[in-house]
């Protein structure tokens, strides 16, 4: 137990060791003037943003361009000089800069456009909603644009949906990490000038919206497989994007890039004071620990729930395999040769959009099934691993004194390599539990994506994610001790020597 | 009808043929011992009996059933034949008690209560109440080895199989481990020793069956097969493990080796403590101070030390043939000593060739 507070404390340490958020209002100036100045630099976009040679078409010569999943990411690699221009639309990347003294939008635009809302190919209902839109006056589509990107934070919350929603729902699939555009709310709630708008259009023809937040590049995805009906996330019309998808119009967009500032290095908070701020504005501002708290559940549920099936599911393969039958030994390779060749994430992703595409099931299901899965397999690897190491000999001892194969298996060999596969099987738990933090790509609101949640409202890079970093340390920690403790308990017979049925 | 009717049972490995035509009735009350070189089937013999094998071909009738048909019930079958390894195999997860009542609960369906007064009595058969509560990796080899025999008694068995029970153990828990055996014998079970300790073989046996090749290659009593063997193999054999002989020469003075094989042979014949002491140190003395000495100065010569058991036990020999010795015979061993203790322990006997010594040891 020493030795988790030490690391706790030494955890700590490092923490207070990251420098504080630079944050201050104003107009700062960015570090490059004219597109030259990029040669040799790193630029940086969304997963899912093909601008890469609209880009390179300014300045042949960039050094690279880099992809990330979420806005957050993207500004903690800019602030880190990682990378050093973010490719983004206008309306985002102006709220970061006002937001951010340390960053800046270099003066020119890339390009001009408008931001859309996806259909799938062919789908009859994009007419519907487009005549939708073009009912709503311009007067009001400037006027929800004012609100949400005006400083005025009191107004920016949706009202409920109370109008009756008599022709059904509405799947919206939306990138959530995209202020002022498509993001969550200090109360939890999905707004946005996009949302707004979806709104709007709804009530007018009466449809209910039922809104799934997750990364930009998922979006695309879940309106081409169908599991969403539209999808928005300040998509800015391109005509590749036009071969994926149908678009409605609705606000004129354009490329900017956003920079570090020319003040990007100097602090005007006080070391301690800043720390003190990012605490509270990572968890206490909007409640937003709850937001944590329930990110902290759901990935406690995927890893509990896919640590116990898996287990029981590794087992029924143990038992399988013990039949000798050869079908299903060779689909118990084929099983575990699949799950150990693909990453845990490809396989999420391939249960969610391909094999569970059509189906409506919670993506935490499909997230729990992937995971019980990839735990079967390696747990019946280390069970079946465990049994071998086992002296044959007591299982012929067990044969010849009148046991089944099947008996002297569960009451010889068995019993016996529990004390070999449970530490390695707890080892495996706590990898589950951290693995689980990939199931964001799935769309499941987990305490990584909760995480990133919050950067993306607290527009700071470094305190949310050390936070989530410590917490799943706090997770694994206690974890171990719990199963340690679990494991103690079982394996303490050995000291008994109490005869069962007799003392 | 006999109990056991094996009929040119054959086992076949991808690469070896470990049994070849095995033809045997035994009937029932027997005691069996099974002698023979390393690999020639003892083991697999065995195995086939209780079915951890599946002969290739032949049959065994065990009781009026074959044992080698596709649904013959192993289980019932086992049941009624415990089987002791060389390797002892107790369940290493459970104490000595619950290593024997396990099996009387899960397949005999005994209660808690009547299988461990059953497992006290046969621990008390093997002499081992007071180990009820231990686990097995806390005892010696010897007394794992009568757990192991206690857990297949308590099965009540018609037939038990030991496998080289004593192979295993160091020489000093060898005895305990072949009283129980011999105590065993005299009850009227039905039992097959395969065992390199001639002497049990001797005492116990009603019939012993000498193995070589895959084959019975001679059997008959104990009397047949140690006082008048027919066949060429098993006089070989039987000689070879009644007498010891170790030689010295340029090559070879590891004395440690020579005492260590000397030892092994002298718990083999189950030798009276005195008698195998003196004998181990009549050679010693012998090898030490004389002979290896001389073999060190003169490389050329050669000693073959050669040690029988008489036919108690007790009255031994020491053979001595030299080879390039121009030392005079009688002054052996050298040093004074050593020579005294040699004199004491031995009594000089005749002998007609003229480069061989021969002593008597005192029992
Ligand atoms: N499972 C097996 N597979 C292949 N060869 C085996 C197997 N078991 C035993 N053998 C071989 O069969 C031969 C006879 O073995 P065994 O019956 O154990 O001899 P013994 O007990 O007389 O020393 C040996 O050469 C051994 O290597
Ligand atoms: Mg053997």
């Amino acid at each position: 137990m020493k030795k988790i507070y030490r690391s706790i404390i030494i955890f700590m340490c490092l923490i207070l060791l990251v420098p504080a958020g630079v944050f201050a209002d104003g107009d700062a100036e960015s570090e490059f003037k004219t597109f030259s100045d990029f040669k040799g630099k790193t630029v940086s976009m969304l997963t899912g943003a093909p601008f890469e040679e609209l880009v390179k078409s300014k300045e042949p010569g960039i050094k690279e361009v880099v992809y990330f999943a979420s806005m957050p990411d993207a500004v903690l690699a800019i602030k880190s000089k990682k990378v050093d221009a973010i490719l983004m639309n206008n309306a985002i990347a102006a709220l970061h800069v006002n937001r951010d003294s340390s960053l800046a939008l270099f003066p020119e635009n890339l390009g001009e456009s408008n931001f859309g809302f996806a259909f799938a190919k062919g789908d009859k209902r994009r007419d519907e909603w487009q005549a939708a839109f073009d009912r709503i006056s311009k007067e009001k589509i400037d006027e929800l644009w004012e609100k949400w990107t005006g400083s005025d934070t009191s107004k920016k919350y949706l009202s409920d949906q109370t109008w009756p929603g008599k022709n059904g729902t509405i799947k919206i699939a939306t990138c959530d990490t995209l202020e002022p555009m498509c993001y969550v709310s200090d109360d939890g709630d999905l707004v946005g000038f996009e949302i707004e708008l979806l709104m709007v259009m709804a009530e007018d023809l009466d449809y209910h919206l039922e809104i799934k937040g997750m990364d930009f590049a998922s979006v695309m995805a879940e309106v081409q497989a169908g599991r969403s009906d539209i999808g928005c996330g300040s998509i800015i019309i391109t005509n590749e994007r036009r071969e994926l998808v149908d678009f409605i119009e609705h606000y004129p967009a354009a490329f900017v890039l956003i920079t570090r500032s020319t003040s990007a290095d100097e602090s005007n908070e006080g070391f301690f004071a800043g720390l003190a701020t990012s605490f509270k504005r990572t968890f206490i501002t909007g409640g937003r620990w709850q937001m944590i708290a329930s990110g902290m559940g759901m990935t406690l549920l995927m890893a509990v729930m896919s640590g116990v099936t898996g287990t029981a599911l590794g087992f029924s393969l143990i038992f399988l395999k013990r039949r000798g039958n050869k079908v299903a030994s060779a689909f118990i390779n084929a099983f575990n040769s699949l799950i150990t060749g693909i990453p845990v994430v490809v396989i999420l992703m391939v249960f969610y959009y391909v094999f569970f595409g059509h189906i409506d099931i919670p993506a935490v299901i499909v997230a729990i099934i992937g995971f019980s899965l990839i735990f079967a397999s390696r747990a019946y690897g280390v069970i079946w691993n465990a049994t071998t190491a086992i002296d044959p000999g007591q299982r012929e001892a067990a044969l010849a004194l009148g046991y089944t194969e099947s008996a002297a298996f569960r009451k010889v060999v068995l019993p016996q390599a529990k004390k070999l596969y449970l530490p390695l099987l707890s080892t495996q738990f706590v990898t589950l539990l951290k693995e689980t933090s990939v199931a964001g790509y799935i769309t499941v609101l987990d305490l990584t994506r909760a995480g990133d949640l919050i950067r993306s409202r607290t527009m700071e890079a470094f305190f949310p994610l050390l936070s989530i970093a410590f917490i799943y340390f706090l997770l694994t920690c206690l974890s171990l001790k719990m199963i340690r403790r679990i494991q103690k308990i079982s394996l303490k017979k050995h000291d008994a020597r109490k005869i069962k049925g007799v003392d | 009808m006999s109990l056991i009717e094996i009929q040119n049972l054959r086992k076949e490995y991808s690469d070896i043929i470990p049994l070849k035509d095995v033809t045997v009735s035994i009937e029932k009350g027997e005691v069996i011992s099974i002698i023979g070189p390393s690999g020639t089937g003892k083991s697999t013999l065995l195995r086939c009996l209780n079915r951890l094998e599946t002969p290739t071909s032949g049959s065994i009738v065990i009781d009026g059933i074959d044992v080698c048909k596709k649904d013959a019930d192993l289980p019932t079958l086992r049941k009624k034949m415990g089987m002791v390894f060389q390797s002892f195999n107790l369940f290493a997860h459970k104490t000595v008690i619950e290593n024997i009542m396990m099996p009387q609960q899960d397949l005999l369906g005994k209660s808690a209560k009547e299988s461990y007064n059953e497992a006290m009595i046969v621990l008390s058969k093997v002499g081992l109440e007071g180990k009820a509560r231990s686990y097995p990796d806390e005892l010696s080899g010897g007394q794992k080895q009568r757990v192991a025999i206690a857990r297949a008694l308590a099965m009540h068995p018609d037939i038990l199989l030991f496998d080289e029970p004593t192979s295993a153990l160091d020489p000093t828990m060898v005895s305990e481990v072949l009283a129980v055996i011999r105590s065993l014998a005299k009850t009227g079970l039905t039992m097959l020793i395969v065992t390199h300790e001639m002497r049990l073989a001797k005492d116990v046996s009603s019939r012993i069956l000498f193995m070589n090749e895959g084959m019975i290659y001679e059997e008959g009593t104990p009397e047949q097969i140690f006082g008048d063997p027919q066949k060429e193999a098993t006089r070989n054999f039987i000689f070879r493990i009644l007498d010891w002989n170790y030689r010295l020469n340029a090559e070879s003075t590891d004395i440690y080796g020579l005492m260590g094989s000397l030892e092994e042979f002298c718990m083999r014949q189950m030798l009276g403590k005195k008698a195998s002491r003196n004998c181990q140190l009549a050679v010693e003395e012998l090898s030490v101070n004389s002979l290896i000495p001389y073999i060190k100065d003169h490389p050329e010569s050669s000693a073959d030390l050669f040690v029988s058991a008489g036919e108690n036990g007790t009255n031994m020999e020491l053979a001595l043939k030299l080879k390039g010795f121009d030392k005079d015979l009688d002054s052996l061993p050298g040093d004074e000593i050593a020579g005294a203790i040699f004199n004491g322990i031995t009594t000089r006997l005749d002998t007609e060739k003229t480069d061989e010594l021969r002593f008597g040891i005192k029992g």
